[in-house]
This record gives C-alpha cells, sequence and structure tokens, in this order.
C-alpha cells in the first residue's frame, strides 16, 4: 500500500501561528475538534479576553471551580514556584499588563506597575481555586506548552497517532522518525547555536526574551519575586515528555538554578545567558555547536 | 463555574518582604555558624557542649554571607548586622557581584559550558524547524510593527 503523503496544517489560534504535520491530512471532524479544543482552553486562561474565566477573577476574586485542564497546569505552577522561591508564579498577570503586555497589546509601561501580590492570596487545591482579593492570573509561563498537549489528546482521540504539534515555540513530536530542530541564535535568526534531536513523545520548547520586547529592558519573562523583567539569561530551549513541563522549565530556566530544576524534574536543556555564554545539560538530545 | 460567595474561604495573611528578610537572615546565620572564615564575628559558638549559647549574644556588628538562588547559579549577599542587648539594631544586605555559577552548577551535573556561542548558518544544517525567538506571538509582532509604523509617522 503506498503511504500517504505527509500533510501540513497550519492555522492561527491564541494569537500565535500553529502547525500541525501529520502523514495524512487531518480530517475536517478532527480539525474542528482540535480548533474547538483550543477555543476552550483559551475562553478559562485568556487573560486578552474580557468573558474568560481568569479575567473574571481579575475583576470578582472568590471562589471557582475549574475543570480537568487547569489540574496539570496549576498543580506544575505551585511546583515550579517552590522550586524557583517563588520566580514563577502565575500571579505576575497584573504586573504584565501595567508594564504594557496588555490585552490591547498598549506595550506602555504605566509608571507605577502593579507588585506581584503574595502567593497566598490565592489557594488551589483541584478543582477549587480561591482567590482571596481580584487577582488577574497570567499561566503564560506555561499555557501553551499545555495548550499543545491538550491538542495532541484530541488528535490521538480521533486516530491520529502520528503527528508534530508545532505552536511557534511549543513542539510536540509524536512520530517515529526523529525531528532535528534548530536552536535558533538569540541575537542573529539566521544562525543555530545547536541542534535538537527529538524522538516521539519528546517535546521542546523555546523561549527567548529579545524578539517579544519593548521599551526599555521590558520582556515577558517577570521574575515574580521582584516584578520586573529578568536580565541574565537572553533564551532557553527546554526538552522534555510533556509540553506542559517543557513550556514551564523554558521560563524557569531564566529564573533558577539549572541545578536546582534538574534535580526536580526530568528534562534537558539549552541556555543562553545576556553575554553569549551557553550552558546546557549533560544528556541534551542533539548537539551545541561551540 | 465560581462557587457562591459563602463558599468563599478566608482572607490571605502574611507580607512577603518581611518572609524574604527573615530567610536571607536565616541562612546567613547559618553560614556564620558553620562556616567561620566566612564571618569576622567573634566566634561564641565554638564550645558547642556547653548551653551557653541559649541566648545571649556579644553586642557589636557582625557579617556573614548569604546565598540565595538566581539564574546564574548560586549567588552571594553580605549581610551586616548589629546586636545590642540581643536585638538586632541595625540589619544591611548588600549583594555581592561574583558569580560563581557555572562552577558550582558544572561540579554538580557536569553540563557542558562554553564562551559566547556564534553557531552555524541555518542554510548549512538539515533540519525541518527552527525553534526560537523570531517565531513569537502574532499579535505581539502586529503591536511591534504599529509603533514602528507610528513612531516614522
Amino acid at each position: 500500500m503506498p503511504r500517504p503523503e505527509p500533510a501540513a496544517w497550519q492555522f492561527e489560534a491564541i494569537g500565535t501561528a500553529w502547525q500541525i504535520d501529520t502523514p495524512a491530512p487531518i480530517a475536517s471532524a478532527t480539525a474542528t475538534a482540535v480548533t474547538a479544543r483550543i477555543d476552550e482552553f483559551d475562553a478559562v486562561w485568556s487573560r486578552f479576553r474580557p468573558d474568560s474565566v481568569v479575567s473574571r477573577i481579575a475583576v470578582e476574586g472568590g471562589a471557582w471551580l475549574l475543570d480537568e485542564d487547569s489540574r496539570a497546569l496549576l498543580d506544575l505552577y505551585v511546583d515550579l514556584h517552590d522550586v524557583t522561591d517563588g520566580a514563577v508564579t502565575p500571579l505576575v498577570g497584573r504586573t504584565l499588563a501595567d508594564l504594557g503586555y496588555d490585552e490591547a497589546y498598549s506595550l506602555q509601561a504605566s509608571v507605577e506597575p502593579a507588585a506581584v501580590p503574595a502567593w497566598e492570596s490565592f489557594d488551589w487545591s483541584y478543582p477549587t481555586l480561591v482567590a482571596h482579593e481580584p487577582l488577574l492570573l497570567d499561566v503564560g509561563a506555561a499555557g501553551k506548552g499545555h495548550l499543545v498537549d491538550l491538542v495532541a489528546e484530541v488528535l490521538t482521540a480521533h486516530g491520529v497517532t502520528d503527528s508534530t504539534i508545532d505552536a511557534s515555540g511549543d513542539l510536540l513530536h509524536r512520530q517515529d522518525e526523529p525531528l532535528l530542530v534548530a536552536l535558533e541564535h538569540p541575537g542573529n535568526a539566521t544562525r543555530a547555536i545547536g541542534v535538537a534531536e527529538l524522538s516521539s513523545g519528546q517535546a521542546l520548547c523555546a523561549s527567548a526574551t529579545n524578539r517579544r520586547a519593548w521599551g526599555d529592558g521590558l520582556h515577558h519573562v517577570l521574575d515574580g519575586r521582584t516584578g520586573r523583567p529578568t536580565h541574565d539569561i537572553v533564551a532557553t530551549w527546554v526538552v522534555a515528555d510533556s509540553g506542559l513541563v517543557a513550556d514551564g522549565l523554558a521560563t524557569a530556566h531564566f529564573l533558577t538554578d539549572p541545578a536546582r530544576l534538574m534535580a526536580r524534574f526530568d528534562h534537558e536543556f539549552v541556555r543562553m545567558h545576556v553575554d553569549g555564554r551557553v550552558e546546557w545539560s549533560p544528556n541534551f538530545p542533539g548537539e551545541v555547536f561551540t | 463555574m465560581k462557587l457562591p460567595a459563602h463558599k468563599k474561604m478566608l482572607s490571605a495573611a502574611a507580607a512577603a518582604s518581611v518572609m524574604l528578610l527573615t530567610a536571607a537572615c536565616g541562612s546567613g546565620s547559618d553560614d556564620a555558624s558553620t562556616d567561620s572564615s566566612s564571618s569576622s564575628a567573634p566566634s561564641t559558638s565554638s564550645d558547642d557542649t556547653s548551653d551557653t549559647a541559649a541566648s545571649t549574644y556579644k553586642d557589636g556588628d557582625y557579617d556573614a554571607e548569604a546565598s540565595y538562588s538566581n539564574p546564574g547559579g548560586e549567588s552571594k549577599v553580605k549581610v551586616d548586622l548589629t546586636l545590642a542587648d540581643n536585638k538586632i539594631t541595625k540589619v544591611e544586605v548588600t549583594p555581592e557581584a561574583e558569580n560563581g555559577t557555572s562552577k558550582q552548577y558544572q561540579a554538580k551535573f557536569a553540563s557542558g559550558i562554553a564562551d559566547e556561542v556564534v553557531g552555524k548558518s541555518l542554510d548549512d544544517l538539515n533540519v525541518s524547524k527552527v525553534a526560537g525567538s523570531s517565531l513569537t506571538s502574532t499579535g505581539f509582532n502586529a503591536a511591534i510593527d504599529d509603533i514602528k509604523a507610528d513612531a516614522k509617522a
């Protein structure tokens, strides 16, 4: 039987470009289910949608029952908050918005951005989230990676087991043939500092602060302890067994000692310092060009 | 789904800044007692078998180093404090620039580290994908373009 032609499905969702590669074109019912799943997630977590659950929590506070999607996501945030001494936290939403990363992408920082609320200002025990005051949650550190995992589940449920999902920086590879991914030099998009080789079931998340930056040293990776952007690290890449963990750790590697993250989470990483130095874990699948 | 208001739980408490300060002082004093080389304080605890350490401290100025975790690894802060009548009357925390990061990290995990990596041209690589900063939020990129356009107008 001849092999079907591989297919690439490209679309826009949650403000970013997606591409799903599969051995054969995705059926339209499957595609509909995928976009519905993304919308469902966005309806809870987008702080850019006034009707989302997080937007309502930001106005009303109070106790909320969250869906199963939120479980692994917020549980990971609790772990990351712990291992980074508070540097990673979903409580940076208001501060990020005040710094200009708001629903209108105003990119105008207010004179006095809000402080990051104390960790104790909310309680989370699945399925109940209690916001003791109105809180603007931001799951930008791990949400997209988690969404990639959720999309993979939808594909599997529709019989599509072989796929490579690429949500612009968050990538989940589920095909036998290894996938080679260049690690883009943050200072020069025509160059790569290395190559990752992903085997089936591995996720890669890349994060860099230089492109998604505005104003005077402002970008989207905040240190929850200071409420200000971090500057020591300019790019990170993490390989893990889920998009969620890869994405969350890609943020954590901007903010904390790699030894602590390596001790706590099963993953591999590469990261670049502001002075161009590069560090990587001993078993990173691939190569760093030294 | 939002729960009814009567199910709301207790209000929050605790000032994070207080906890931070406590933590810094805590590890600082640990260092002082275990690593005499990092402290100029007169050693009062070398005689551990006695229980005189209970609650009296000599008045004076003390300093110690404490470490904390940051992106570069473990960084150090210098903590100066003044004791009078068993109370801390002054605390000053100074970050120390030197960053021993990668050495410590390498010792623990034997990871790779390289000075300024220039990389290779993408044209010379046979890869299926590129992962990095040029592929970010399209909404964000559009906003940046708008700002640039405004700036030129």
